[in-house]
């Protein structure tokens, strides 16, 4: 080590030191004594505030409502018309909200008619303050209102198309905390309509959605201590007046109905503050807008709001999860696309990337298992379902045939949402047996697949050859591999020659010395099993090296011995091939590690 | 053809972690068998009389490396918030929590969810570069090097530290951190690149 590089780790080790200072040890009892608070989050003095303000609103409506006036009384409406989707069991209303409940038994999240879109057994904590989840649905078609498309100026956070102005969210130093709702028109001028609501010193902005005649703007207000609270913007003007008038209570800004009123959820009051009851709220963008109770809900619930969308249709020839992806304005990654493989997902201005994935795998086993952190056993759209939280956020997954999908997002109930508006789309049956591992699950063909590329790999490995190359489908360039090593490549026309295929293990698995794929095929004692793997689900029950990262995504071939003595002798040669040309991209040997 | 450990002759012992003594031969041959891919799954009972005592054992096992990585990624305050809240999720989840060969790694990922949870409503920020300068706290001893560490990524970050600031080897730090060696070296490699770069030394 040089003395320079001696002065930098000599920096960092003191570093290090002064943070062990700074952060000491964590008391075990304390840590402990904490756990309950973690798993289900004690409420926030204002919310018990607000608890007795519905309590109360529970026990005696009017008493609230007088308190607000009588000309402010909510009109309580039907039920919206629903439409039942032809596949799957869930029901989704062409427009509606969704409700998540949180009583003492879980989160149970619900459509406007009632009925039960998914259950949770377990309340997590519930971020008041997130972005408005209004997904569209409709017979043909869905997507997600955040992801709107129209551009964000520089320092912003947010923007949205109302006809066409761009409304953005803006200023206060941080382009995530701004404090300003801006307009931009047509040739880019932009001038700032609103700063802090009337009232309000600390806070920031978080959302805003445009109504469908681009008049208005829903926009989402979080306080001082996260208190949420809704406002709407009259674009012509820039007149800005809070959902339910004035006063301090809590208010979710959900999106727009088709009749162009702002679709609102109350909360409840605060510090005693009189407000409506909670639930969800139809109201005219006007000042003076009596709201009408769309649903009432308890105090604690989150809701969703949907409406239906362009009739548009997608490409017929589009995959169900091509369709459904394009429809919610996900987009899709293109390694995988026409497999139904992997989708990354992230809806243009959203803060939060959003993945979306199917994959073949165990069930209730998530097939993410490098980043599961909790999972719970949940019914979603009528069928056995996970959700929980995982390194990117939380998830919820269902089994539909012999997929395992998944939608995650930093919410749950979102994560839920979402994956319940898709099920209608996936065009299977919820609850159908899900997979084992290995390839009698994935049926004859699959098996016969398997077995013929094995039988060419070892035909070419006991007599190499021109004509036994020939029968392989190589790709021009080849990765030859061992273990997670990165792997080298070589051209399709150097295989035939058996040095090619040797491959230094220079400590790899306590080895020395060179070893081959082909020698080991070759020298094999007895039959070979050969099973296929689907891209994604290459780690499932079997104990090889990772899939190296240039060959991650390509379905694979797994070939060993059957007939070994002992574990030393056991090995294992991946071939990988693209998942829709077949042409085989890579080899990689594995072997025991002792 | 499914193919399981037994087919390939492995001795499931082998991974069973030596911290169990307390469970029988056939729960620590399920430990190894089911926490190959489904560690979520899979739950052991513990009786209320150990639970103090086995909690006690894993706390010291992970507490201090598990919280200098999370420092390391997050700041002292948020980072041993998180710590606190990880270790509260590992009593809580204790059952869950033992069959796994590795937990101080899947603690990390609670941890670290819950820091970055928290970093998103806005109640930590980011990674403090003068960690300590508060009031009646000891000064940072390197603040151009702990600027250059704020600049870098939160496993950039950790990567250095662990290694270089605390001295633990490249799989001690690689397993706690979820990630591969050669992840971790290229990791690795960056941070100290921009730790190099602060103390005003090129690497040759």
């Amino acid at each position: 080590m040089s003395e320079r590089d001696r002065r930098a780790e000599d920096a960092v080790g003191r570093l290090a030191d002064h943070l062990d200072r700074a952060a000491r040890p964590v008391d075990p009892a304390a840590a402990r004594s904490m756990s309950a608070a973690v798993r289900r989050p004690a409420r926030r003095p204002r919310v018990v505030v607000g608890a007795v303000a519905a309590a109360l609103a529970v026990v005696g409506a009017g008493l609230l409502v007088v308190d607000r006036g009588e000309d402010r009384q909510p009109v309580v409406a039907g039920p919206a018309t629903t439409v039942t989707t032809a596949v799957g069991a869930a029901t989704i209303g062409s427009g509606g909200l969704a409700v998540s409940e949180v009583n003492a038994d879980g989160v149970a999240l619900v459509d406007d008619a009632g009925d039960v879109v998914a259950n949770v057994p377990f309340a997590d904590d519930v971020q008041y303050a997130s972005p408005p989840a209004f997904v569209l649905v409709g017979e043909d078609r869905m997507r997600a209102v955040d992801a709107d498309p129209a551009d964000v100026p520089e320092g912003c956070s947010r923007a949205v198309l109302a006809g066409t102005t761009r409304v953005a969210l803006c200023g206060g130093g941080d382009p995530q905390l701004p404090d300003a709702i801006d307009l931009v028109d047509h040739l880019g001028a932009r001038r700032t309509v609103a700063s802090a609501p009337p009232g309000h010193v600390a806070g920031h902005w978080r959302s805003v959605v445009a109504s469908p005649d681009g008049g208005h703007v829903l926009a989402q207000w979080s306080g001082e201590c996260e208190v949420p609270s809704a406002w709407i913007l009259d674009v012509a003007t820039g007149g800005l007046h809070q959902a339910f008038g004035e006063g301090l209570h809590e208010s979710i800004a959900l999106g727009w109905d088709d009749d162009g009123r702002a679709l609102v959820q109350a909360l409840e009051g605060i510090c005693g503050e009189a407000g409506p009851a909670p639930g969800v709220y139809a109201l005219a963008p006007d000042v003076d807008a009596e709201p009408e109770l769309r649903l009432a809900t308890e105090e604690r619930a989150r809701a969703f709001a949907w409406r239906a969308g362009p009739a548009d249709a997608p490409p017929a020839e589009q995959s169900a999860l091509t369709r459904a992806s394009a429809a919610l304005g996900w987009e899709a990654a293109p390694a995988t696309d026409g497999a139904e493989g992997t989708w990354a997902v992230g809806p243009p201005g959203d803060e939060v990337a959003v993945t979306m994935s199917a994959v073949t795998g165990v069930f209730p086993y998530v097939p993410f298992n490098d980043h599961v952190i909790t999972a719970e056993p949940a019914t979603i759209a009528g069928g056995p379902g996970t959700v929980g939280d995982q390194n990117a956020g939380r998830f919820a997954a269902v089994t539909c045939g012999r997929r395992v999908w998944t939608a995650t997002h930093p919410d749950s109930d979102l994560a839920l949402a979402r994956l319940a508006a898709l099920v209608p789309r996936l065009g299977c049956a919820l609850g159908e047996a899900p997979l084992a591992t290995g390839h009698e699950d994935l049926g004859p063909e699959a098996e016969a697949a398997a077995d013929d590329l094995a039988a060419r790999l070892l035909a070419l490995a006991l007599d190499p050859g021109a004509a036994s190359l020939a029968d392989i489908p190589f790709a021009g360039t080849v990765m030859l591999g061992l273990g997670d090593r990165e792997p080298v490549a070589v051209d399709r026309a150097d295989l035939v020659d058996p040095a090619t295929w040797m491959l230094e293990t220079d400590g790899y698995a306590a080895r020395e010395g060179p070893v081959s794929a082909l020698e080991l095929l070759a020298s094999a004692p007895g039959p070979l099993d050969a099973t296929l793997r689907p891209a994604g689900c290459a780690q499932l029950g079997f104990p090889i090296d990772e899939t190296p990262d240039a060959l991650d995504g390509y379905d694979d071939v797994f070939i060993q011995p059957t007939a070994i003595d002992t574990c030393l002798d056991w090995f294992a040669v991946t071939v990988y091939s693209h998942p829709l040309s077949g042409e085989v991209a890579g080899v990689v040997v594995s072997l025991w590690a002792p | 053809m499914v193919t399981t450990w037994s087919r390939l002759g492995v001795d499931p012992s082998l991974r069973v972690p030596a911290r169990l003594p307390h469970l029988s031969v056939v729960a620590r041959t399920l430990c190894s068998v089911l926490s190959l891919g489904m560690e979520v799954a899979f739950v052991v009972d513990v009786p209320a009389t150990d639970r103090v005592a086995t909690f006690e054992a894993l706390y010291a096992d992970v507490e201090p490396r598990l919280r200098r990585a999370l420092v390391a990624a997050y700041g002292p305050d948020a980072g041993r918030e998180a710590t606190a809240e990880a270790l509260a999720w590992a009593w809580e989840h204790l059952e869950r929590l033992l069959p796994m060969a590795n937990p101080a790694g899947y603690l990390w990922r609670v941890g670290s969810t819950r820091a970055r949870r928290a970093r998103g409503r806005g109640r930590a920020g980011p990674w403090p570069g003068a960690a300590g300068d508060r009031a009646g706290e000891p000064t940072t001893p390197e603040p151009a090097v702990a600027a250059a560490l704020a600049r870098l990524t939160d496993r950039q970050r950790s990567a250095v530290l662990l290694v270089h600031g605390y001295g633990y080897s490249l799989p001690e730090a690689a397993a706690l951190l979820g990630c591969r060696v050669r992840t971790l070296r290229t990791h690795l490699d960056r941070g100290m690149a921009a730790v190099r770069a602060a103390v005003g030394v090129d690497h040759v």
